[in-house]
């Protein structure tokens, strides 16, 4: 990687109580009152809080909700993972 | 804000899921950071890093560039992670104006406590003060 990087890169410890507030495009598959389906690219673990942020029909939303089951899929050729949210 | 059920029923709805994961800052340069994790993230992954010194937050919106697993169990990963916009580096919360003043030499204090820990990477801490940089792969 030497020659290769733009900036150089500098250590300032190990800084503990970073978070990434990490955000991947889903498809909604079902919804119901208790819960929806949606076709991730990425395994999510069980009991994973996430946070869905849904635009449609000119508004925005967006639900609280906890992994509640997931399994793989194959969507268009490619695996993907079928995650069964709850709302929180 | 509309109803999330009739949102949610709209013939045009996206969707994204955000979760949030905790890490650790490894190193930091003006264009990006590494981070570790204790879940894996894939590539293209976008987001906002977020980080808390002395009760001043700091933040930028990056992209995940790699994902590797390390050590024997794999239950650490190493995430790169790129800085998507330059806007934010004008701020005094941006992280990548942290990492832009200290490939300049400047001095980082007022902008974040840059203690002890200033060290090369994989030495222990011995002096306070930039170590300078690490393109050591």
């Amino acid at each position: 990687m030497r020659d290769r990087r733009s900036h150089p890169r500098f250590v300032l410890g190990r800084m503990r109580g970073c978070k990434l507030h990490a955000a991947r495009e889903v498809i909604v598959e079902e919804t119901d009152q208790a819960g929806l389906v949606v076709i991730s690219d990425l395994h999510l673990p069980v009991e994973e809080g996430v946070t869905l942020d849904v635009v449609g029909g000119g508004h925005a939303g967006t639900v609280d909700a906890t992994v509640v089951e997931s399994s793989a899929v194959v969507c268009d050729g490619t695996i993907g993972y079928r995650l069964r949210l709850q709302r929180r | 804000m509309g109803n999330i059920d009739e949102i949610l029923a709209a013939d045009d709805v996206r969707a994204r899921l955000a979760r949030n994961i905790d890490a650790t800052l490894v190193d930091i340069s003006g264009s990006g950071t590494l981070i570790e994790t204790s879940c894996h993230v894939g590539v293209g992954t976008t987001g906002v890093l977020h980080m808390v010194v002395d009760g001043a937050a700091y933040a930028d919106d990056v992209r995940v560039v790699r994902c590797e697993a390390i050590g024997a169990t794999g239950l650490r990963h190493q995430v790169g992670v790129e800085f998507l916009w330059p806007f934010r580096a004008v701020a005094r919360q941006s992280l990548r104006s942290i990492g832009m003043r200290l490939w300049r030499g400047g001095d980082v204090t007022g902008y974040m406590e840059v203690p002890h820990q200033v060290a090369e990477t994989g030495a222990q801490p011995e002096s306070p003060g930039c170590a300078g940089p690490d393109n050591s792969e």
